[in-house]
């Protein structure tokens, strides 16, 4: 809502300080976004008077004038503008000046005969877009006096934020009700004066509600023998200030007491309605009408019209018909002013997607009770700016008149709530103050029946709001409550979390947040982890080509890498938490934690660069899992991977035998989608999987007493064979004394045959009660080892 | 004999004295000790000596053969401290070689944020809940006092999900689901994403929200004063000033706008862009639970009371960091992640 404070004066008294006016706004809850200042641009151009005229010397239709400006003698100044002649106040720019467009003005010789400025006119001076002639001030113009200070275009403009539940603040007088609440001056209003002549405005028109739950009130006036043209500078340059642009004198009007009052308002031509009878009514079968702005609306049955006959004028509230549109032939208008309910044009003007200032202030409610008011300010302003008369009598079918109920109000609540005394003559003092009329109620409570304007106030906690408004927010008191001592608690899946990223943050991955959308392609690629069914689609997605909800982080970790890959980083290790979405005839939503490890290994400084393998990867996620005390339970298994992943180089994560999750090279077909290369794994967990798993409280072990003995053991096995199944036979063989096993090397080549290769793992004998005999041990690897070669075709190297 | 032996001491020891390294020691170790040794070889001759004479001889050799073994010690002491000498003169490293750094991961800014107001909140007493982003109309909108057909419903604009839900458009519904569930008194916060049919540079359809919310008999428009500014000073500044004016929320009434004095002009106003001139910077909006949330939970708005907030997680990191583009959190460039 743009304020100008110049049109706000008209009403209240502000003082000069601009900053403190927005103060007092602001902290009665009038949010200032912005402050204006506005001049039109214009510097140095003055009221001047031509006190004398003569023919250019040297030029067909240029005249020099002699322009008293105010100060010293009079100047020559070069004029080509037919209208130019003594005796007339103009608007002088002077050597200095400058104008709306930039231009700076000088002294220039003009065919031969000095000139000390310019005479402008409308457009010259950014009033217009087009003018004949020059700007003809009034004869009372004060001589020398600032052009945009004289002419009103000089003022501070104050943007507000209004809140959707202050319909009441959606007008220059609404406002200055505000400024006189919140800093005690008295406001200014007056009815509007209506001068009535001719024939009574019920003998020409008629008007019936058929819902009267949708239009409590329409009144309506007759205006005989108007002439439309343009609005007069002071008109043009007020609805500019508040953001409107002028259309004629008929429209400005309404718009202007609209701006003004907060009542939207309609003229129709009077002598374009079929029928005299305006009806307020359903569309029912009517399914179309053409509006102002020449667009075909279709309608719903449900729309709320104004008609007369078969003949829609307006969708009422939002905007009006072509057909009865006032042009310059205009000459008798029917002016509309009513109360449409909110909902109802909220409904159509948002199937419509067509916003207007008009429902703008209808779906927040205009005060019904002052629609006559309304009507009757824009009547005798029309008859100012266009002529006209006007007939006699308001037509006004009120059938939505209620019985004001009184809200109750109990003072001891208003402290209560507000956890400081305030005095019930206050509480009295403050709802008085907004206009509301205060009863006795029982119980020393207050019955109040606030003012119609503002229709906000229903319940007893919307008085108490006002209360506390009044009051001041500041003069609240601040301090803590009193309440047993608790400590607040994280969830589980939080925490949780908090360690993987620590974890991941040791490890050199950087954690990323991905947008939630993706393309059905994406998708498609990447279905997730642990879900099922199709992907969520949105109704209304930001992106067209992103109709769905991810279902798999995947998407957002990929994105990720590309876009580092092509800024040139070097190490590409990111990983995110966050939420995929799919939907099973449900909408489901779980927590995963995905991330990519590419480029380069993820160290600084020198040495050589190496891309990523598989066990670079895989070890980042086991020391997740260790962290999470559950690496013991973690198998890698190759059946079952997606498509998208290449099949010899991914594993499915299982947790106690159940898929958890994905370690893996994209496909390269899935590649070339992605337009992506290089070395790469990507992994992706189930977290809230991870979160369920029971994981016994920690316990301490004993240290051990007795040392332990390692043996190296080499075998030969087939290239394709997995090293894994060693060492889980090796640990099940006898938990008792095998400790620990490891792969710590793997060979292919001589003198390994072909289609071979050797592994060598580390085995840790131990026994809780003894130290282990080299005799022993050496039995003990020779049975293991007869065990292997029963168990797996393997020989020893 | 006698003389002989004395002969070796002398020369043993003498050679020892000049000698410079381990290996020479070693040497004179080996001729003079060893098995072939010079001493050996005199105990060899031991037979010819006369039992009576034997005893002392005898002694006289152990005590040379000690006396030998000492001056070895000694010289290899000495050896071995010029050795480390020789080593420490002669080592030298590029210290100004860049260290070889297993790289640092960085926690995502948003994440920092979060876990310092979650840190905040929990220690003022606040438990953590979470709750669905795909919501319904009725948690997202309905119980929290938004009715149908109401221009505050355009306060949030919607992504509609089909099914007839919506992507949550903040984190207040958390707020309807635990009431729903428990009992007053509760402390809770709502941590999480939340979306907006919006995008540009100071929107994202994304973003993050931390909700909070405290019921029980006798909460006050003081006590929510007194909460949320002891939070805004631990997050900002002991002592920054801070105020609330009114505003509008459906579910909240009283309401009110939080803002703190702007710590890039010091409140001073002026020509500062950080608080467009006004001193003061909006942080978070807040107000005392409207009673229609109360009766929609099965309340009673005569027995209870609550006051609840709203913070803007990207807003705060926006203004902690001076961030100007919110479009850059989601864009996941290192170079933006590292420096954080
Ligand atoms: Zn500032």
């Amino acid at each position: 809502m743009k304020l100008p404070l110049g049109w706000l004066a008209e009403f209240v008294d502000i003082g000069a300080d601009t900053a403190a006016l927005c103060e007092v706004l602001t902290m009665g809850g009038l949010e200032v976004d912005a402050v204006e200042e506005r001049s039109q641009g214009l510097a140095g151009v003055v009221v001047g008077k031509i006190v004398a005229i003569e023919p250019h010397p040297n030029g067909d239709r240029l005249q020099v004038c002699r322009v008293d400006a105010g100060a010293g003698d009079p100047l020559s100044v070069v004029c080509g503008a037919a209208n130019a002649r003594r005796g007339l106040r103009v608007a002088f720019a002077r050597d200095g000046a400058t104008l709306p467009n930039g231009a700076r003005i000088g002294t220039t010789e003009v065919r031969g005969v000095s000139s000390a400025g310019m005479l402008c006119s409308e457009a010259e001076l950014g009033l217009a877009d087009q003018s004949d002639g020059i700007l003809e001030l009034p004869g009372k113009a004060p001589i020398g006096k600032d052009v945009s200070e004289y002419l009103g275009a000089r003022d501070t403009i104050v943007e507000l934020s209004i809140t959707p539940n202050r319909g009441d603040c959606l007008s220059i007088l609404g406002l200055a009700r505000e400024v006189a609440l919140l800093t005690g001056v008295r406001l200014r209003t007056h009815r509007p004066k209506v001068k009535e002549k001719g024939a009574a405005a019920a003998a020409e028109v008629s008007v019936r509600i058929d819902e009267a739950g949708a239009c409590r009130r329409y009144a309506a006036r007759v205006i005989r023998g108007v002439a439309v043209g343009a609005s007069p500078m002071w008109v043009r340059l007020r609805l500019e200030a508040a953001g409107m642009r002028s259309v004629n004198n008929i429209v400005d009007a309404t718009n202007y007491v609209m701006l003004e009052r907060g009542q939207p308002l309609h003229a129709f031509d009077l002598a374009k309605l079929q029928q005299r009878e305006i009806v307020v009514r359903r569309a029912g079968s009517t399914d179309a009408m053409q509006t102002l702005d020449g667009m075909v609306r279709a309608l719903v049955s449900d729309d709320l019209l104004i008609t007369t006959g078969d003949e829609a004028l307006a969708i009422a509230g939002v905007m009006g018909g072509a057909d009865s549109e006032v042009t310059d032939a205009t000459t008798d208008l029917l002016l509309e002013s009513a109360w449409f309910d909110p909902s109802s044009v909220r409904q159509t003007s948002k199937r419509l997607d067509l916003k207007s200032e008009a429902a703008y202030r209808f779906e927040r409610s205009v005060d019904v009770e002052g629609v006559v008011d309304a009507l009757d300010a824009v009547a005798a302003l029309i008859a100012t700016l266009a002529g006209g008369e006007i007939a006699p009598g308001v037509v006004d079918c009120y059938p939505g008149r209620r019985e004001a109920e009184p809200i109750t109000l109990r003072p001891e609540r208003v402290s209560a709530l507000l956890g400081t005394e305030i005095a019930r003559s206050e509480v009295r003092r403050s709802v008085k103050a907004l206009g509301a009329k205060v009863e006795k109620a029982d119980g020393g409570a207050l019955a109040v029946y606030p003012p119609t304007f503002r229709s906000d106030l229903v319940r007893e906690i919307d008085l108490i709001e006002e209360v506390a408004r009044v009051h001041g927010y500041g003069e609240i008191p601040t301090r803590m409550p009193v309440k047993q001592i608790a400590s607040g608690e994280v969830p589980l899946r939080m925490q949780l979390a908090q360690r993987i990223r620590t974890v991941l943050q040791g490890l050199g991955f950087s954690e990323l947040v991905g947008l939630a959308f993706a393309s059905e392609q994406r998708n498609q690629l990447f279905p997730g982890t642990n879900t099922t069914g199709r992907g969520t689609r949105l109704l209304n997605p930001i992106a067209s080509d992103e109709p769905e909800l991810r279902r798999s982080l995947l998407t957002s970790v990929v994105a990720m890498w590309r876009l580092n890959r092509n800024q040139g980083a070097g190490a590409i290790a990111g990983y995110s938490i966050g939420k995929v979405y799919w939907h099973d005839g449900e909408s489901r939503e779980g927590w995963r934690v995905a991330g990519v490890l590419a480029g380069q290994m993820p160290t600084l400084g020198l040495g050589t660069r190496r891309p990523p393998d598989f066990g670079d990867a895989k070890g980042v996620l086991e020391q997740v899992f260790e962290e999470l005390h559950v690496v013991d339970r973690i198998s890698w298994v190759t059946e079952s991977t997606l498509d998208s992943f290449h099949p010899g180089k991914t594993a499915c994560v299982h947790i106690d035998g159940r898929p958890v999750g994905i370690l893996g090279a994209l496909h390269p077909e899935a590649e070339v989608t992605l337009d992506l290369d290089g070395a790469h794994w990507l992994f992706e967990i189930d977290l809230d999987a991870v979160v369920k798993l029971e994981v016994p409280p920690l316990r301490y072990a004993g240290l051990p007493r007795y040392p332990s003995v390692v043996r190296d053991l080499a075998l030969v096995v087939d290239g394709d064979f997995h090293s894994g199944e060693i060492s889980r036979f090796v640990c099940n063989w006898n938990p008792d004394l095998v400790e620990d096993v490891y792969l710590f090397d793997e060979y292919v080549g001589s003198p390994i045959a072909p289609g071979q290769k050797s592994l060598a793992y580390s085995i840790a004998f131990r026994a809780v009660d003894r130290t282990l005999t080299d005799e022993e041990v050496n039995g003990l690897q020779e049975q293991l080892m007869a065990a292997l070669e029963q168990e797996y075709s393997v020989k020893q190297r | 004999m006698k003389e002989d032996l004395e002969n070796i001491r002398a020369a043993a020891l003498r050679d020892l004295e000049t000698a410079e390294t381990e290996s020479a020691i070693e040497e004179i170790r080996v001729r003079y000790l060893g098995r072939k040794g010079e001493l050996t070889a005199v105990l060899r001759g031991m037979g010819k000596v006369s039992p009576e004479e034997r005893p002392a001889m005898g002694a006289l050799v152990n005590r040379i053969k000690q006396e030998v073994e000492g001056g070895i010690g000694t010289s290899l002491d000495r050896a071995r401290a010029a050795e480390r000498s020789r080593r420490v003169a002669s080592e030298r490293i590029d210290v100004t070689v860049p260290g070889r750094r297993p790289q640092l991961g960085r926690i995502h800014p948003l994440t920092q944020i979060t876990n310092e107001l979650v840190g905040v909140f929990v220690g003022l007493g606040f438990s953590v809940a979470e709750g669905p982003e795909v919501e319904d109309d009725y948690h997202n909108f309905e119980a929290l006092n938004f009715p149908a057909d109401h221009p505050a419903r355009d306060m949030q604009d919607t992504l509609f999900v089909e099914g007839g839900r919506v992507m949550r458009t903040h984190t207040s519904p958390v707020q309807i689901r635990v009431m729903e569930e428990r009992k007053p008194p509760l402390q809770v916060i709502a941590t999480g994403a939340t979306y907006r049919h919006d995008s540009d540079a100071t929107h994202s359809p994304m973003f993050h929200q931390i909700e909070g919310f405290m019921v029980d008999q006798g909460i006050t428009f003081a006590d929510l004063k007194g909460v949320l500014t002891r939070a805004v000073r631990e997050l900002f500044a002991a002592d920054c000033p801070v105020r609330l004016r009114p505003s509008f929320f459906p579910f909240t009434e009283p309401s009110a706008e939080l803002d703190i004095g702007c710590f890039a002009c010091g409140a001073a106003g002026g020509a500062c862009r950080m608080c467009k001139g006004t001193g003061w910077i909006e942080v978070l909006g807040s107000g005392m639970i409207d009673p229609n949330v109360f009766e929609a939970v099965g309340y009673d708005p005569e027995q209870v009371s609550g006051f609840a907030f709203g913070i803007g997680v990207e807003r705060i990191a926006m203004l902690k960091y001076e961030i100007d583009d919110i479009r850059l959190f989601f864009g996941n460039d290192l170079r933006f992640l590292e420096q954080f």
